[in-house]
């Protein structure tokens, strides 16, 4: 039996219907978007990467993008939520069917998972962590305090990064899966930003007993290169296309909104015309992106095409291009619209995709991506990055 | 121990946890079981390059040559050599 693929034309209905209404008040109140999210569900998105044989859609990141783009027309922090929740179903779904079918299981009937990876002193390194797992016995103590938990307080299920034990190094990376109801989990702050807004990204604390089962089988490396970092990086990327996408759109389909004649028509063209350039751009690379991964996926890729420079300094090229390009054109955007339409509250809701998107560049900061790609592109002629990640 | 290795150790020490000041990194023993990851590896010849005035060729740059102190150490000197000539 398949499942009936969802269809672009569905998810901009849902957008048109749910999402884009609620976007204001999410943004005002400072609100998770509930009823986005409850739609979401209800319609099948948050199985897009569970399997068919465990109730899923099975379904690829270039498709998911496309989707995850349309939703951010209408609201960013839903958008992101949806495209965090993918990024952790796909970590599950890719490397741990054996050990946490039941979870995603959960996933295809609506749990929704989230991310904790950000800890005190570690500066956003994904692949160190320094709150050991402590195994007494057969039971494995778990503690961890993190600062940042996208929708932290409204999640079933998370995905936390832990180290092995406590001899271990920091690189000793071990990946954990739990849900909310089997340990303690503590809301420790609120979330009142310039924007994303809705994405509710709290301080948590977590303490609690787990078994052996709970980690993810395999070197966090690898699933961090095969899956983390790419699905998250096309997701992101995808939800802040698409946000700039949405606004410009808004703007363009009023007429009225701009002044089109006279001496400032020329200038308006030119710049709306690179606003659109940019866009393209983007989307350009993150369909570069989504169709390199789901061919590495579907080949059965080695670790060892994980690890190609060219493939690692792609994936944070889009990451980088999204972040940086997409806030451009939403800067552009409440230029061109002027006051009324840009800089205060209104229909096109250009403001609120500015502040939004001004949060895109420090989600995982753009100066350590390109740090890394820069060190990448220095010895990307030989063949060091691979050869010495596996000696 | 050579004036290589001497400098070779306070160019890795940085790179690596739990080597004090005071210790000498073990000369056999594997570089990523003392920390080092592929990004910092990449740092590490960079230094290296840069501080003995070398350029490792293509076929050197793998997990062999920076596997231990001793590895590292046996290549500097071996391109030292080879410019000296």
């Amino acid at each position: 039996m398949t499942q009936a693929a969802i269809v672009p034309e569905q998810t901009r209905k849902l957008v048109r219907e749910v999402i884009l209404p609620h976007a204001r008040a999410v943004d005002e109140e400072g609100r998770f978007p509930k009823e986005s999210v409850s739609a979401l569900a209800e319609a099948g998105y948050l199985r897009w990467f569970v399997p068919r044989s465990l109730g899923g859609l099975q379904g690829t990141v270039s498709g998911f993008s496309e989707h995850c783009a349309i939703v951010g027309e209408g609201c960013t922090s839903t958008a992101l939520i949806l495209a965090m929740h993918a990024q952790q179903t796909a970590v599950l779904a890719k490397h741990a069917l054996d050990t946490h079918a039941d979870l995603l299981r959960k996933v295809a009937s609506g749990y929704l998972l989230a991310s904790v990876t950000t800890e005190a002193g570690k500066g956003g390194h994904l692949l160190t962590a320094h709150a050991p797992l402590i195994r007494k016995g057969s039971q494995i103590l778990f503690e961890r305090t993190a600062p940042v938990v996208s929708y932290g307080g409204y999640a079933n299920g998370y995905l936390a990064t832990m180290r092995e034990s406590e001899e271990a190094l920091p690189e000793s990376v071990a990946l954990v899966a739990f849900e909310q109801a089997s340990v303690q989990c503590e809301v420790r702050g609120e979330w009142n930003a310039m924007g994303m807004r809705g994405t509710c990204s709290v301080p948590m604390h977590f303490k609690g007993v787990l078994t052996e089962g709970a980690i993810l089988p395999g070197a966090f490396r690898s699933i961090a290169l095969q899956t983390m970092v790419p699905v998250g990086h096309i997701a992101w990327a995808a939800a802040w296309y698409g946000s700039a996408r949405g606004a410009l759109r808004r703007l363009t389909s009023r007429r009225n909104a701009t002044r089109r004649t006279g001496d400032s028509a020329e200038p308006l063209y030119a710049k709306l015309a690179e606003i659109r350039l940019n866009l393209d751009l983007v989307w350009a690379v993150i369909e570069q992106a989504a169709r390199t991964i789901d061919q590495l996926w579907s080949s059965n890729a080695q670790q060892e095409a994980y690890e190609a420079i060219p493939f690692n300094v792609l994936i944070n090229n889009v990451k980088l291009a999204a972040a940086r390009l997409c806030f451009a054109a939403a800067s552009s955007l409440v230029e061109l619209a002027g006051l009324a339409e840009g800089y205060l509250p209104a229909q096109s809701g250009i403001e609120r995709v500015f502040r939004d998107l001004r949060a895109a560049s420090l989600m995982f900061h753009d100066d350590r991506l390109l740090a890394t790609n820069g060190r990448l592109l220095l010895v990307e002629e030989t063949d060091f990055l691979r050869r010495a990640a596996s000696p | 121990m050579s004036t290589t290795d001497e400098l070779l150790t306070n160019l890795l020490r940085p790179f690596l946890r739990g080597v004090s000041p005071e210790q000498q990194v073990p000369p056999e023993t594997p570089l990523i079981s003392l920390g080092l990851d592929s990004l910092k590896a990449i740092d590490l010849l960079f230094s290296v390059e840069e501080h003995f005035n070398i350029q490792f060729p293509d076929h050197m740059l793998n997990g062999d040559t920076f596997a231990t102190h001793r590895a590292l150490s046996t290549a500097v000197e071996s391109l030292l050599a080879a410019r000296a000539k």
